[in-house]
């Protein structure tokens, strides 16, 4: 793992596409083994504002910086061994074996014509596979994985590169209750490992199971773009007022005695 | 598809048996038939100095270059092709590269450049084509192939239609006649210092594709993911982009408008050797030379005295592949992009 201890920050960052912002007024600091959680209602910006903190998309006016550099400056390999990217949807074309894939996650720390890893690569992509439980699936191609496997692969190859810090766009949209709940586990073991994790989900019950930190985007007025409207725990960002504001539903929360969880069931439109 | 090494080197050697076959007959085979003890008697000086030695080292092995060269060139070029725009129905003539170096050939042609400024016409044409249809075909997820392959259609018209006007104001029959036969695509009447550019170009176009495998690799997971993985993907695919072009603009400069090959030989190669890029970029460029070989063999012995042209010939073989390609269940999802 590398630059342990480094920080992800921004300094208001304005994102967008074309110089048009969706999004502005950002700053935040990611933190190593931490999992920060973004929300908001669809097209508020959730995740364009990953894409660039990740390095996928120039912020419109702003900064991104890495440690001290901003990440702009850094060469993209250097960038890929320190910060790995989830993206939404997977390319599902290509009939690479789910090893070959995860040995891809090496690329940032291998020269450009190397075919072959070291021993430390090889150690990596074992790692990888021993902890997202694809071992017995290795020889297995791609496009022969089901939803949850595929989710699995995916996150092998970015846990391969060894980061500092991982992001994930929308991780669980396409999974059942069974790969959801196998995911949240994988990410759990993550932040164990010191990886610092920010993700973009949908589920409000599923930000209280694993987010530390949570950050609820609004797009109160429709024309301005969008805003943080919170930020904080999840009780205190995810508080009723706050959610009928930016969702525009009641929302009636309670305790899970067995795991003194917050549980959100959303009733009625507000 | 993943295929077990046996399996690659069994059908590596059968493509291998089939391309040296290929060779032979079409050292043997002609207006003048000889066997091949013979024909290698005559090539390497053993038997005295004939006119079978005179037919065999200035007409029939410069030609045998010339496909070979052509069949690699076109080949890994549109290899690089469908893997820039991660599809299999692109190929050099279908996305407008084949039409822009010919229409630069033709100028050059008739503006009486010399024959070593002609592959550099044609990659220059090539390039402004390519970059067109890139611009054309442009989509935040990189290329849209619906859009490429259109593009290359629209632009491969404009092409086809300037050539023609090139052709009507040539400046003599013979200028006109020859620019005509050099159009339908052929490889015939090669010197051997006519072949040496195009061998350097599609050597070092192979090269390039050989020694970018991985990052070809990392493209196949699309442009989001492999920049996640450190891939400069914009520095890249012009490099490949460019590589495809040297090959393609030296094969036109040579051969004319041949089409297809581009389109089948990876194609071929995919399904036989499965997913490893090296093994690919290998196999298609010998699969396509077998092809260009063949072609050529049918073109110059079923016309019984009349030399079909290849273009004519490929295009006959490879529409009908494109059509049968693009009725394919993955081609028809891929298509409505």
């Amino acid at each position: 793992m590398t630059s342990n201890g480094s920080v992800i920050s921004a300094q208001n960052l304005s994102v967008g596409f074309d110089k048009i912002p969706v999004l502005d007024q950002v700053s935040l600091e990611l933190h190593p083994g931490e999992i920060t959680a973004i929300a908001g209602p669809n097209g508020v910006g959730k995740s364009t504002l990953v894409k660039t903190l990740a390095r996928q998309l120039r912020p419109i006016t702003g900064s991104v910086k890495l440690g001290e550099q901003d990440i702009w400056n850094m060469p993209a390999q250097n960038f890929a061994r320190q910060v790995a990217y989830v993206p939404q949807d997977i390319e599902s074309s290509n009939q690479l074996t789910v090893e070959q894939m995860v040995f891809l996650g090496r690329n940032p720390h291998q020269q450009w014509w190397q075919w072959n890893g070291s021993l430390n690569d090889a150690a990596a992509v074992e790692k990888a596979l021993a902890d997202t439980e694809l071992k017995k699936l290795r020889h297995t191609p791609m496009t022969k994985l089901s939803g949850g496997e595929r989710q699995r692969a995916v996150i092998a190859v970015a846990m391969a590169q060894e980061p500092a810090f991982i992001f994930l766009d929308e991780p669980t949209s396409h999974l059942d209750f069974k790969h959801q709940i196998e995911l949240l586990a994988l990410l759990k073991r993550l932040k164990t490992q010191n990886i610092g994790i920010m993700l973009v989900l949908h589920d409000l019950n599923v930000i209280a199971r694993i987010a530390d930190t949570v950050i609820l985007l609004d797009n109160a007025d429709e024309i301005q773009p969008s805003r943080i409207a919170a930020r904080g725990n999840v009780r205190d960002a995810l508080s009723a007022e706050n959610l009928k504001k930016v969702f525009h539903v009641e929302v009636k929360t309670y305790t899970d005695p067995n795991t003194g969880e917050t549980v959100y069931n959303p009733f009625s439109v507000a | 598809m993943v295929r077990s090494l046996g399996s690659i080197l069994s059908r590596f050697l059968l493509l291998t048996i089939i391309l040296v076959t290929a060779i032979v007959v079409n050292v043997c085979v002609g207006d003048v038939t000889v066997p091949p003890q013979e024909a290698l008697q005559a090539i390497i000086g053993a038997a005295p100095q004939s006119s079978l030695t005179e037919i065999l080292w200035q007409i029939r092995l410069p030609r045998i270059c010339v496909a070979v060269i052509v069949g690699a060139a076109l080949a890994t070029s549109g290899y690089l092709l469908q893997a820039l725009s991660r599809n299999s129905l692109a190929d050099p003539y279908l996305t407008g590269v084949s039409s822009g170096a010919g229409l630069a050939v033709a100028l050059a042609t008739v503006c009486n450049l010399s024959f070593s400024a002609i592959p550099v016409a044609a990659f220059i044409g090539g390039l402004g084509a390519s970059a067109l249809v890139a611009f054309m075909a442009r989509s935040p997820a990189g290329f849209s192939v619906g859009k490429l392959l259109l593009s290359g259609v629209g632009l491969s018209a404009i092409c086809g239609a300037f050539i023609t006007m090139i052709l009507i104001h040539a400046s003599s029959v013979a200028q006109g006649q020859g620019l005509f036969f050099w159009l339908a695509g052929g490889i015939a009447g090669h010197t051997w210092s006519e072949v040496i550019p195009s061998c350097i170009y599609t050597v070092l176009g192979i090269l390039v594709a050989f020694a970018m495998s991985k990052q070809i690799r990392l493209l196949s997971l699309g442009p989001q993911s492999a920049q996640a993985l450190g891939l400069d993907v914009a520095k890249t695919q012009w490099i490949l982009l460019g590589a495809a072009v040297l090959m393609c603009g030296s094969a036109v400069s040579v051969s004319g408008l041949v089409g297809f090959v581009g389109l089948i030989a990876p194609h071929l190669s995919r399904r036989m050797f499965g997913q490893d890029e090296r093994i690919q970029i290998i196999c298609a460029a010998m699969m396509g030379m077998t092809l260009v070989l063949v072609s050529d063999l049918a073109a110059r012995t079923l016309g019984q005295g009349q030399e079909l042209p290849l273009g004519t010939l490929l295009s006959l073989i490879g529409g009908p592949f494109f059509l049968w390609l693009i009725s394919s269940k993955h081609n028809k999802e891929v298509l409505q992009n």
